[in-house]
Order: C-alpha cells, then structure tokens, then sequence
C-alpha cells in the first residue's frame, strides 16, 4: 500500500504566491506542470498530480478562479487539450495542466507545447542531471519556457 | 556534466546511502546468512577437534629431573652469578626455535603428521591433512622449567600416546646432550631416570609441568574461533557492504543526482520554491 506523504503546507502557500506573481505578467495563463522524473517509480509518480492539486487549493481559496486538467494519463491528447484550454481560458485566470514526463512520452511532450508555460517538478536523489538538462533542451528548442522549477525534499 | 563530476561531495555519498538503504540492507542481510553459513561450518569443524582433545582426558607426562653442576673451575671464580645462570641459558636453548625444529624433524623421521596431529594436544582447524605443524606447535609438546633458587632442571613431554611421550622427552635430552654440552663447558648435566605418567589433562595446570605453556594454549583455541570469526564472516560481510556501496557511489558519480537547490540555480530557471514533509 502506498504511504500518503504529508508536505508542509507553508512551503505551498509559498509556491501558489510565487506563481500567482509569476502569472501576471503573463497573456495566456496557462501553466503545465512535469518533471524529468521517471513515471514508473511508485514512490514519485504521485508527485504530478499531488504538488499541482495542493498550489491548486491553495490558490482556489484565495478566490482565484482556477481550473486543474490532470492529464497525466494522457486521457486528452494535444488537439483535445487544445481546444478545452481555448474554451476555458476566458472562463479562469489560470489553468494548471498535469503532465507526465516529456522524455518518457512523446504525446506528453505535444501536451507541453499546448501549455507553452511549464514548471518543472523534481526531486532530490531522484532526479538526474542527464534528464533535467534534456528536458530543459527539448523545451528551449520549441520554445517552452520553464517558468521555474518546484523542488522537492 | 563534468562540472557536475567535479562536484560530488560527502552530500552526493549520503543520498546514495538514503536513497539505497533497503538494498543495503537487504544485501547485508543475506552476506550475514552466506558468510555465517561458512562461519558455522569452520566452527563445528574447531569445536569437532577440540572434543576429540576433551575425550582424550588423560595425557601421558614424561618427565626427567636435570641437575647442572658448575665445573670446579667456576665455583672457585669469584663470578659466582655467572654459574646461577647457566640453567637459565639451558631452559632457553630448549625452548629456542633451533630446539622445536630439530625436535620436529627427528619426530617426522620417527612418525608421521597425522600421528603427531591424533596423539598430541596441538589443535588442528581444518582437515588434518591440510595442517601445518608451527614451531610454536611443537614448543607445546614439552616444557623446561627450573625449581625456584636451585639448579634443578624439569624437562617434561605431553602426549597421548605413550611411546611418543617417551620420543619427545629423549629428543629434548639428546638435543641438551648434543647442542648444550659443546656450549656449557662449564657445567656438567646430571640426569635422573625418566617417569611416565598417565594423568588428566586438567591436572596439567595444577602439577605445575607447564602452566604457561597449556594456560596459552587454552587461549590459542579462543583466539582461534574469534579469528574464525573476523576471517569468515566480519571481513567478507564488510568488504561486501563496502563494495556495494562503493559501486553505487561510482554509478552516482557517473550520472550524478541533483541533491541540492543549489543544483538547480545553475541552468537559468528559477526556483520556485522547496517542498518538505
């Protein structure tokens, strides 16, 4: 059985104001969120969906209208996706998109050139410098901004 | 990357160490089962021989009373301490390497190894076969002691067999005759005749024949289980742990985690921020 890992709540509110700053300089404000991390390690892959959904609440207290799409298992793929953020980008100020790691799956990557905005989740002892100056090439040679880069402990 | 080689640090070693800690310990685990496994082995095989010396409780002593009279020429020196002395030079001729060898060889010429190995105290670890009799080995086959203040010499042999307890004893005397009376020209050796007796081993420690020598050899077999221990079972353990961690730590520094925030500072994207438990 997987063992939930409690995070410190601070740390979020934290993070949900870095990119609420981050956000307003920004027309299209939508962000997707991957890692360089590998999806079939059970003790990291819940961190696509868990980090995101936790600045999501945060930020949804707030009173921002915000809307979370997990795609992480590919359930739309770029076209879908496309057309759902062409529709909801009028109705939020900001979207937050799931996506599972680009380098181990090619529809991912097509999912982050949809988002143009991403931010980068890794983890220590886990994430290798190999992969995340890969991720960080494949980004910058579409164009993909990382707007930045959530590390965890 | 290689600026990233460059960098690996006690940190980089400890998150090898956090992040493989279930490998660790699972691999140590099972080195414990092997390396224990052998380590039982060699202990059932020193606990067989040390039985097999514990069923032979009785042990043939041989012995022989030597006087060493100084030569006239020396008691009317004045240097009167040089004579007190002389049984002191005799006791370490016979207890020197030289002794035990010729003493050896003359009993290899007599008996052969395994006999030596069946019918004497000195224990063996592994198959007799493989044993290699020590000098020391042989220096447990017999004791020289001098009575307090006097000039009495007791040359004792041990053994389990009784003809051998006899070979023992009259090599040691033709060794005194044949070395030590060249050397000592200036005392004369007065033999008494040799007893034989069969006596319990414990009583080797209470009759005084050698309290040194069986007390130590006593030790020798602790020493031996404990060096069993370190040999087989706490080096190979720990070499193997060594290495595993070793070459984990070799696959880190070869394609190196990111371990640290400041990692991530280096490549141009902020840090948003550090998410704890």
């Amino acid at each position: 059985m997987q063992k939930n890992i409690i995070y410190n709540e601070e740390n979020f509110k934290y993070l949900a104001n870095n990119i609420i700053d981050i956000s307003r300089n920004e027309s299209k404000k939508v962000f997707g969120f991957t890692s360089s991390l590998s999806i079939n390690n059970k003790r990291i892959n819940d961190l696509y969906i868990n980090i995101p959904k936790n600045i999501y609440e945060i930020i949804l207290n707030k009173g921002i209208k915000i809307k979370l799409i997990d795609n992480s298992m590919l359930e739309l793929d770029n076209i879908k996706l496309k057309e759902n953020l062409d529709f909801d980008i009028n109705n939020y100020d900001l979207i937050f998109v799931c996506i599972s790691n680009i380098l181990q799956n090619s529809e991912s990557f097509e999912c982050a050139k949809v988002c143009k905005n991403i931010i980068l989740i890794e983890k220590y002892m886990y994430s290798y410098y190999k992969n995340y100056e890969k991720i960080l090439f494949y980004l910058g040679q579409f164009n993909i901004i990382p707007r930045g880069v959530i590390t965890v402990k | 990357m290689t600026q990233n080689i460059n960098k690996f640090g006690v940190q980089d070693i400890w998150s090898v160490f956090k992040k493989n800690l279930i490998l660790i310990l699972i691999f140590s685990f099972f080195s414990c089962v092997m390396f224990g496994f052998v380590t039982c082995k060699k202990m059932i095989n020193i606990f067989k021989n040390s039985n097999s010396i514990e069923n032979n409780s009785q042990i043939y002593v041989a012995s022989i009373d030597c006087y060493v009279e100084p030569s006239t020429e020396i008691l009317s020196n004045e240097n009167s301490n040089f004579c007190r002395a002389i049984p002191d030079d005799i006791i370490a001729l016979l207890n020197s390497d030289i002794c035990a060898n010729y003493i050896y060889e003359k009993l290899l010429n007599l008996h052969t190894k395994e006999y030596l190995l069946n019918n004497t105290n000195i224990i063996s670890n592994e198959n007799n076969t493989n044993k290699i009799i020590t000098i020391d080995d042989v220096k447990n086959l017999y004791a020289c002691k001098r009575e307090k203040s006097t000039m009495l010499i007791k040359l004792s042999s041990f053994a389990y067999d009784k003809k051998l307890a006899e070979d023992i004893l009259n090599f040691c005397r033709e060794y005194t005759n044949l070395k030590l009376k060249k050397v000592m020209k200036y005392a004369q050796i007065h033999e008494s005749k040799s007893t034989i007796k069969l006596i319990n081993t414990e009583e080797l420690l209470t009759e005084n024949y050698m309290d040194a020598n069986f007390e130590q050899k006593n030790n020798i077999s602790k020493k031996n289980i404990l060096k069993v221990v370190i040999k087989y079972f706490m080096l190979p353990v720990m070499a193997l742990v060594f290495l595993l961690i070793f070459g984990l730590c070799l696959i880190s520094y070869f394609n190196p985690n990111l371990n640290r925030m400041s990692d991530f500072c280096e490549y141009n994207v902020p840090v948003l921020g550090e998410v704890k438990k």
